[in-house]
């Protein structure tokens, strides 16, 4: 499959045989993550992080990727090794780019940097709040099936219920924000 | 609460493209002017974002184990493969006749040697030719059953022969020199006795040279 051909498949329903695919490119980050103080499940939670965002990237109208899709992966999980590095207050030199890394990662590795945080929160939350969550969000299912999938009284529950659960998780999303942006704060090395 | 909560549905229907233009248009403006409604919004975003990526985990996992078994299947097909030679090679050997390799005699070696002289056998079966001088052949006729005992193929005698596993034996005759019908029922009921166990998968198949023997090419033709 070529790269064009792996965008296209991601677009499309038929994703699984180009993630498969895709995770040819897992080695080689697998490598920079361990000769930098990595493990080999820290390297594929970042690959994996990065398959995310090419995913969303994909199905976002008129994205166009100026390099191979491998350089894309892998400049994503660099860059996000090295914050990590800096997180955990080690000192990093820059990890080696590859030649033809896009050079207008900075916006889109702050935007990951946010909705990373943002499926954190959600998933700290309790299975009943994701459930409904997901029922709203993702299957796109009315308040008043969720309120009669779940057992509540009618959709004005239902909407309560999710209120509360959004509510819940934007706090526990300022949170966590908060936290990241406190440890950014300190003194590296 | 009331007012919080609608205002989250309105922020949520907003971002759902679900408002209609002058809504929209008025919501827009209240944001302009108001931070903590920018903020939810913001915010509101941000979790509609978090949801996708979660609900992209599951696919993401399930190619990462399709991923992990991809790597191990060429291994495993390798192994199958290499597997199923090491069984079938020597039945394919044996049905084309030729020599497996390492063996100390070829397995359809003929050797032809005269004994010297003798009292003059029975004329029927002597060779006439060589007056009386006895020749004597020595087929080492097709090989039959060899199993896998503890990890190692073994040749094993026909007691020995108890079924699946099993592969070929040698079987080694010497067939005196004679007439052609002679020589053939020699080499039967060798060849019988090699096949009498149903359970034996190889079953011997007359090599080229045995053939020729047996049609007088190598052999003065007996009349």
């Amino acid at each position: 499959m070529t790269d064009p051909e792996i965008l296209s498949h991601l677009r499309s329903c038929a994703t699984h045989k180009a993630l498969v695919k895709l995770y040819g490119h897992l080695p080689k980050v697998e490598r920079m993550v361990r000769n930098n103080g990595g493990t080999r499940a820290d390297a594929k939670d970042l690959f994996q992080d990065a398959l995310i965002i090419l995913l969303g990237k994909a199905k976002e109208d008129g994205f166009t990727l100026n390099c191979a899709i491998g350089t894309y992966l892998y400049a994503i999980c660099r860059n996000k090794w090295m914050e990590e590095l800096r997180r955990r207050g080690r000192f990093t030199q820059e990890l080696t780019a590859m030649p033809d890394e896009p050079g207008d990662l900075a916006q889109l590795l702050a935007d990951e940097g946010r909705s990373a945080s943002a499926e954190r929160a959600l998933r700290s939350l309790g299975d009943k709040c994701l459930d409904l969550l997901k029922r709203f969000y993702l299957l796109k299912e009315s308040l008043q099936q969720i309120a009669s999938a779940i057992g509540l009284a009618g959709e004005g529950a239902a909407k309560t219920r999710k209120y509360k659960c959004l509510e819940e998780a934007r706090r526990r999303y300022r949170e966590l924000l908060a936290r990241d942006a406190s440890s950014n704060l300190q003194p590296q090395g | 609460m009331r007012n919080e909560l609608d205002r989250m549905e309105l922020a949520d229907r907003y971002l759902n493209g679900s408002l209609n233009a002058s809504d929209r248009a008025a919501f827009e403006e209240r944001m302009l002017t108001n931070p903590e409604l920018r903020q939810l919004v913001d915010d509101l975003r941000d979790l509609r974002t978090g949801m996708q990526r979660l609900a992209l985990r599951p696919a993401v996992d399930k190619a990462y184990r399709s991923y992990e078994w991809g790597k191990w299947l060429p291994g495993i097909g390798g192994a199958v493969i290499v597997t199923a030679l090491i069984l079938i090679i020597p039945a394919l050997l044996q049905r084309t006749g030729q020599q497996l390799p390492n063996r100390s005699l070829p397995l359809d070696s003929i050797a032809t040697e005269d004994v010297g002289e003798g009292p003059a056998p029975d004329t029927s079966l002597s060779e006439p030719a060589q007056g009386n001088v006895e020749r004597r052949t020595t087929v080492h006729t097709d090989t039959v059953v060899m199993m896998m005992r503890n990890g190692r193929l073994v040749p094993v005698t026909e007691q020995d022969t108890t079924g699946k596993d099993q592969l070929r034996v040698v079987k080694q005759a010497t067939i005196t020199a004679g007439s052609k019908e002679e020589m053939q029922r020699q080499l039967d009921s060798v060849r019988r006795s090699a096949v009498t166990d149903q359970r034996i998968i190889a079953k011997p198949v007359p090599p080229d040279s045995l053939r020729k023997l047996l049609e007088g090419e190598d052999f003065p033709r007996i009349e």
